[in-house]
């Protein structure tokens, strides 16, 4: 009854939000168009099963659009001569890809001389030079040394869901069950184990990160690490459970993420076990708020009763 | 064009000042910052005839060497101490050239291309006061056809001259050609307000003010009403960018200044030729 409001709702906020993010960064808004096609935050918490369906289906439908548009506008672009357009960015889809393809290429180049440099755009200017670009290159990357980190942080969210991919597979091959706990755990030290070989500038590249102008990308990178991980976990809820489970993941992320990087020891076992903890207290807070809403069920029903019961002696019932 | 270059020359840079309220400065420093040089990078400068342009880089990389942020060195104990190694700062520079080529192979360079002999000569001699004699060229040449290598140049600017050329687009193909792969062209140019009621505003003050400033301050109202009229003539921010895109330039964008009265263009040669 709800649900064909919400979703339209849904949609145009959706809409919304990737053509701002993509206006301000094209790397992310690529990312986001992708991410929103495989799973979506429930659209409302009081149908079931079809609910979710339908709204997986216009999520489905809606994405298609976009990529015929797309389509569409590259059409325009090889038929015309006339190359005077109204929007800028009709012609951004052809020439994006290439020019996707080089700055991959310069970033990549550029992550080793972070150890030199830091996150910054000397570091970009010599792994362009290195490539044997110029340095005019950097100009390609407004936000400097952000862009790295950016690059550095997506390049290892693909490695983490290629690596939880198989993980899955294997798991069903030898048809085992997914035991959610373990596999968590797992997935949070392979995806901090890739932050290991930065360790040295990490903290530098954690406090841009922080920025403003950088916080939505970050966040938008943060919570794709955990989207990921739930989803391989197996995560099929569709209520509120779903902003709770990734909420606390990240919590747990981040908080591991802090402590490694001033962590000490040997192979980092201090690390993992304070993961370990983090995930037992997620665990236990659980089984807290499960508790408190039957104590809250038995609590207010006897309370009720007892209502019921004064009516009854003081003779206002008039049944 | 040339004869209007010819009579203004003189008078160039004061007509400058008056006419945008000194703002021009403010607009060429601006544009520097966005080009963000680094040490050793080869700048063309197209149409720059007295030498802004040229000034303002090699300053911004001097002003980079002097103060270098340095991330690792802040926090560790420098290793490193040579005197004064890369940089010497200007008061050091005596009349005399002084070489600093030897400490490092590929210093900054611009050299600045006019096709008026005129806005290179009084360039020149604002060097001369200003003390800079070396990193810099002067070259006389047509944007359209210029006398240099391919594949040449880091950078390529051109401020303010491009709506003076007939042919704008054999300037962007040159452009292309002179330009290393991974090369930055970049030009400021005047360009369309688009705010309706600054727009206004802003035609009456071009078609009424202006020729009477040049009248007044130069005795040359032709010059400036030409100017102004090549100024409306020129293609907005939109159409110019997709002429750059033409000329095989990728990833263009554009920053106006000043709601559009200025506006940056920009776009990379990169390293595999699409068009």
């Amino acid at each position: 009854m709800a649900a064909p409001c919400i979703n339209r709702f849904a949609l145009i906020f959706r809409s919304i939000s990737r053509t701002a993010l993509s206006r301000c960064n094209r790397n992310g808004g690529r990312f986001m168009s992708t991410s929103t096609g495989d799973r979506n935050p429930p659209q409302d918490t009081s149908s079931g099963p079809g609910g979710s369906a339908s709204s997986q289906t216009s999520n489905g439908g809606y994405n298609t659009q976009r990529t015929g548009q797309g389509a569409q506008y590259s059409d325009e672009l090889d038929n015309s001569e006339d190359l005077v357009s109204e929007v800028e960015e009709e012609e951004m889809p052809e020439e994006t890809e290439e020019e996707y393809q080089t700055k991959q290429a310069v970033l990549k180049a550029s992550l080793p001389f972070v150890h030199q440099y830091g996150w910054t755009k000397k570091a970009i200017v010599a792994g362009a030079e290195s490539l044997g670009m110029p340095s005019m290159v950097h100009g390609m990357f407004p936000r400097g040394g952000a862009e790295l980190v950016f690059y550095f942080y997506e390049e290892s969210n693909k490695e983490l869901e290629s690596f939880l991919k198989q993980k899955v597979t294997e798991l069903k091959e030898k048809d085992e069950k997914i035991k959610t706990g373990p596999f968590i755990h797992d997935a949070i030290e392979t995806r901090l184990r890739m932050i290991i070989p930065y360790i040295d500038k990490w903290p530098q590249a954690m406090a841009i990160q922080t920025l403003p102008q950088n916080a939505v990308q970050s966040w938008t990178n943060l919570s794709r690490v955990v989207d990921d991980i739930w989803f391989y976990a197996g995560d099929k809820s569709n209520d509120f459970n779903w902003y709770t489970k990734r909420g606390s993941l990240a919590a747990v992320y981040k908080s591991t993420e802090i402590y490694l990087i001033q962590d000490r020891s040997e192979d980092y076992t201090d690390t993992w076990n304070f993961l370990e903890n983090r995930l037992e207290d997620v665990v236990s807070a659980g089984h807290l708020a499960r508790n408190l809403q039957e104590t809250n069920t038995v609590l207010s029903e006897g309370a009720k009763g007892f209502c019921v019961m004064t009516r009854n002696l003081l003779g206002m019932n008039n049944r | 064009v040339y004869e209007v270059f010819k009579n203004v020359a003189g008078k160039y840079d004061l007509m400058n000042d008056a006419m945008s309220f000194g703002i021009h400065r403010l607009w060429k420093d601006h544009f520097i910052h966005r080009m963000a040089p680094v040490e050793g990078t080869k700048l063309l400068d197209v149409a720059g005839g007295t030498g802004d342009i040229a000034f303002r880089f090699l300053q911004y990389i001097q002003s980079q060497n002097d103060d270098p942020i340095m991330v690792e060195e802040s926090f560790s104990i420098p290793t490193n101490i040579e005197a004064g190694a890369y940089s010497i700062p200007s008061d050091y520079a005596e009349e005399e050239k002084i070489d600093l080529s030897g400490y490092k192979e590929d210093t900054s360079h611009v050299t600045v291309c006019d096709i008026n002999q005129e806005m290179l000569n009084v360039g020149k001699s604002r060097a001369e006061e200003a003390g800079i004699f070396t990193g810099i060229d002067w070259v006389q040449g047509n944007a359209e056809c210029l006398p240099f290598e391919d594949n040449s140049f880091d950078a390529y600017t051109i401020a303010y001259g491009i709506r003076n050329c007939t042919h704008v687009d054999k300037v962007l193909t040159e452009a292309f050609r002179v330009l290393k792969p991974g090369g930055r062209f970049m030009c400021l140019e005047f360009s369309q307000v688009n705010n309706l009621g600054l727009r206004r505003l802003y035609d009456s003050y071009s078609f009424e003010v202006i020729p009477v400033m040049g009248q007044v301050l130069a005795r040359d109202w032709k010059s400036y009403q030409y100017l102004v009229e090549s100024i409306r003539q020129f293609p907005n921010q939109k159409k110019f960018a997709a002429m750059i895109r033409q000329a095989g330039f990728g990833m263009v964008t554009y920053e106006n200044l000043t709601f559009g009265v200025s506006a940056i263009h920009s776009g990379y040669k990169l390293l595999k030729v699409v068009k």
